[in-house]
This record gives C-alpha cells, sequence and structure tokens, in this order.
C-alpha cells in the first residue's frame, strides 16, 4: 500500500475505487418536486402581487382614488406640456438637433466598432 | 422518442428548450457523479443529497445559457461547485481551517475504504481541490475557474491535500 500511494495516479485510482452511488429514483422526484414547486411560485407571484395591489386599493379607496386622480392629472399635465413645446418652433429645432444627434453618434458608434473588428 | 438510448448532448438540447422529461433524464444519468462528489466534500449524506437537490435546480433554472451542449457534464460541475461554495460560506467552513497541529496529527484509518474520512480530516480548501483533482479529473487550471481562487492557491491546496491523503492512508 505504501508503495502503491507513492504517486498522484495511484491516488486518483482510490477515488476511482471507491463506491459509486447507486441511481436513486426517489432523488430524481425529490429534483421533479422542486422544479414543480419553482414553476408553481414563478405563474402565482404576479398573480399574488395584482391581488394584493388590488386588496391595497380596495382597502384604501378614497385615498387611492384621490392620488389616482393627482397622478394621472400629473401625467397628463407633463404630456400637454411637452406636446405644446415639440409643436413650438423653438421645440421642432431642439427636436431636429437631438435625432441628429443621435444619428450622428450611432454612426460614430458603428465606425469605432467597425475599426476594431 | 426513446431519451434512455439518445445522446447526452440531444437530451441537454431538449432539456434546453423546456422539455422537462429530457430534464428527468439528465437527473437520472448524472445524479450518482453530483451526489457523491457533494459526499465527498461534504462527509455528510443528507446535507450532500440536499446539495445535489440544488445543484440541479440551478442547473434547471440557467440551462438556457450553456453554450454547448457536449460540454454539460463539466458545466454541472460547476455549477456543483458553486452550490458547494455558497453552503461553504454560509456555514463559515472555509473560514475555519484546521490548525496545523491537527492537520499533521496522523489519524488512525484501518484501510483504504476509509478515504472518506482522510477526505474529513482535510480543511474545506483543501479538500475542495483535491476532490476536483484526483476525483474529478479537472485540471488545477479549471478548479481555479470553478472556485474563482488564484491558480497558485489552487495548486498549493492540491498538492498539500494530496500530500496529507497519501501520508495519512499509508499503512
Amino acid at each position: 500500500m505504501a508503495e502503491a500511494m507513492s504517486d498522484d495516479t495511484d491516488l486518483t485510482r482510490l477515488f476511482a475505487e471507491s463506491a459509486v452511488l447507486p441511481d436513486d429514483d426517489a432523488f430524481v422526484a425529490r429534483v421533479a418536486g422542486r422544479i414543480a414547486w419553482r414553476k408553481r411560485l414563478t405563474l402565482a407571484m404576479p398573480v399574488g402581487l395584482a391581488a394584493l395591489l388590488l386588496l391595497a386599493v380596495w382597502a384604501s379607496w378614497p385615498a387611492a382614488y384621490a392620488f389616482s386622480v393627482n397622478a394621472l392629472s400629473g401625467v397628463m399635465l407633463i404630456a400637454d406640456s411637452l406636446a405644446t413645446f415639440f409643436t413650438s418652433p423653438t421645440g421642432i429645432l431642439a427636436a431636429v438637433v437631438l435625432l441628429l444627434t443621435v444619428a450622428f453618434w450611432a454612426w460614430l458608434f458603428e465606425r469605432v466598432r467597425g475599426e476594431q473588428i | 422518442m426513446d431519451l434512455g438510448n439518445a445522446t447526452e448532448a440531444h437530451v441537454v438540447t431538449l432539456a434546453a428548450l423546456g422539455d422537462d422529461r429530457a430534464f428527468a433524464e439528465l437527473v437520472r444519468r448524472r445524479q450518482a457523479t453530483v451526489r457523491g462528489m457533494l459526499r465527498r466534500l461534504s462527509g455528510d449524506p443528507s446535507l450532500a443529497d440536499d446539495l445535489a437537490q440544488e445543484t440541479f435546480v440551478q442547473a434547471w433554472r440557467t440551462l438556457a445559457q450553456l453554450r454547448n451542449a457536449a460540454a454539460f457534464g463539466g458545466w454541472l460541475k460547476q455549477v456543483a461547485v458553486r452550490v458547494w461554495l455558497q453552503h461553504a460560506r454560509r456555514a463559515k467552513l472555509l473560514l475555519e481551517p484546521l490548525s496545523e497541529a491537527d492537520e499533521s496529527a496522523a489519524p488512525e484509518f484501518a484501510d483504504r475504504l476509509d478515504l472518506e474520512r482522510a477526505l474529513e480530516r482535510l480543511n474545506p480548501s483543501q479538500r475542495l481541490c483535491v476532490v476536483l483533482s484526483y476525483g474529478e479529473g479537472l485540471s488545477h487550471g479549471e478548479i481555479a475557474d470553478s472556485t474563482g481562487w488564484p491558480l497558485g492557491t489552487v495548486k498549493s491546496h492540491v498538492a498539500r491535500g494530496g500530500a496529507r491523503l497519501k501520508q495519512w492512508l499509508k499503512p
């Protein structure tokens, strides 16, 4: 045994000779069960979150209503302001400059990437 | 289609496309290897089976990222190593190596069947490197990739751990 343990090959052989575990169908079933649970959780989570949100809205209805109206009013106000700006001569000029800048940046980026390749 | 006779690369491709039967076939084929490796690392059959289950669940979640279906075996070992390292960090195993006195003391082993007991006496970092090198046939570079440790550290762990095992397993 002392000679047998004299080099790495023998240590490798010792590992190879140690008991190989038999196949275990119960293990396969447990893994399948855990994966099925994960799938159910992935599907159930968005539904659960939506249900919780609805419950929170229902439980705080007057306040939730006021918040929604205010938030939507805010969004509408911003959208209206943006629309007014981009239909004015200054807004149109700003949009053209912005588009040209983006187009130039994209062209430059592609050129630099092409040189790298 | 009979999955039992299909090549592993074919089964892996099917499993990556979401075929649950194909993934179950992969678990059936690879369970002994993964459970055996984790038993050597943990020394605890029950914990090893839990970690092996976690390995297969993580493999199922990330299988679509595997580019080369033929490399599934090596990739699965890397997943198992990652799961083991996560467990070891949670349990602070790698932070608590044996003292030099404990490591150098030669325990009494009856015969070669005591490989598992000898492995338990190595510190967890050395045990991981020795099992991956001698048991799983990974190169030092592959072990460094799997563990994220520097190559020099891996070489040192394999050399010192291997030397201790040989010394301990002498009659």
